[in-house]
């Protein structure tokens, strides 16, 4: 199963490297990756994403919760009908 | 407006139902990887609670860099990572090599989910946006839906 679904993506991968185009003039390729990276240095952006890993990734409240969510999803799907 | 907007909607669909996919892989065979891996209910539990993690700690570089480079580079990266870390998931001897590739595979999913706008905005007319946006969406839920049953 988890083979099937990595040549699914590969599938994918490639139909979107074939197919997928940006749009003409809708998006001008004028950034630099070295521009992207000043991410980094944008102070709102780093202390949002450094609270969601601290307050959401590490809470074990969290993780208790998404697994209590998970495992009523996956009741769901072993009833029958 | 070009037709070629709908084919670029259709590959994103199909990227964005493996993105689900790959979350959902493991919901419907818990027992089976408990047993494999000789893990509890808790460490099996991770392996679809990395997707949201991920996500969440994601999303805000994500769509920083969506914008900057475009949707076609997000999504080609969000599939490359569907596609290796998710192929290898087949090859994990360990219960935390699983874990591992998992994790690197659910760093994807931001690549697709940010660049639905994007996507929409440089190729759709405006009358068009909800239409688009609604289709680019409903793969997610596609995927949801066929994942398991795969």
């Amino acid at each position: 199963m988890l083979l099937t679904y990595g040549a699914f993506a590969f599938i994918v991968l490639i139909l979107f490297y074939l197919l997928g185009k940006e749009a003409e003039g809708g998006f001008e390729e004028e950034h630099k990756l070295r521009e992207y990276l000043n991410v980094l240095k944008n102070r709102n952006v780093l202390i949002l994403s450094i609270i969601a890993f601290v307050g959401v990734g590490y809470s074990p409240h969290t993780l208790h919760g998404l697994n209590r969510f998970l495992k009523s999803m996956d009741w769901m799907w072993k009833q029958p009908g | 407006m070009s037709s070629y907007r709908w084919v670029v909607l259709g590959v994103y669909i199909l990227a964005g139902i493996v993105s689900q996919v790959m979350w959902i892989t493991f919901s419907p065979i818990l027992p089976i990887v408990e047993e494999i891996y000789g893990v509890g209910d808790a460490e099996v539990g991770l392996l679809s609670a990395v997707f949201p993690i991920v996500f969440i700690v994601l999303a805000l570089p994500v769509g920083y860099y969506v914008d900057r480079r475009g949707f076609r580079r997000a999504v080609l990266i969000g599939s490359a990572f569907f596609a290796v870390f998710g192929l290898l998931r087949a090859f994990a001897t360990t219960f935390e090599a699983l874990l591992v590739f998992q994790t690197l595979t659910a760093v994807g999913q931001p690549f697709i989910f940010n660049s639905i706008s994007k996507l929409v905005k440089s190729w759709f007319p405006i009358e068009e946006a909800g239409l688009a946006t609604g289709l680019g969406s409903i793969s997610l839920f596609i995927g949801t839906i066929v994942g398991p049953d795969c």
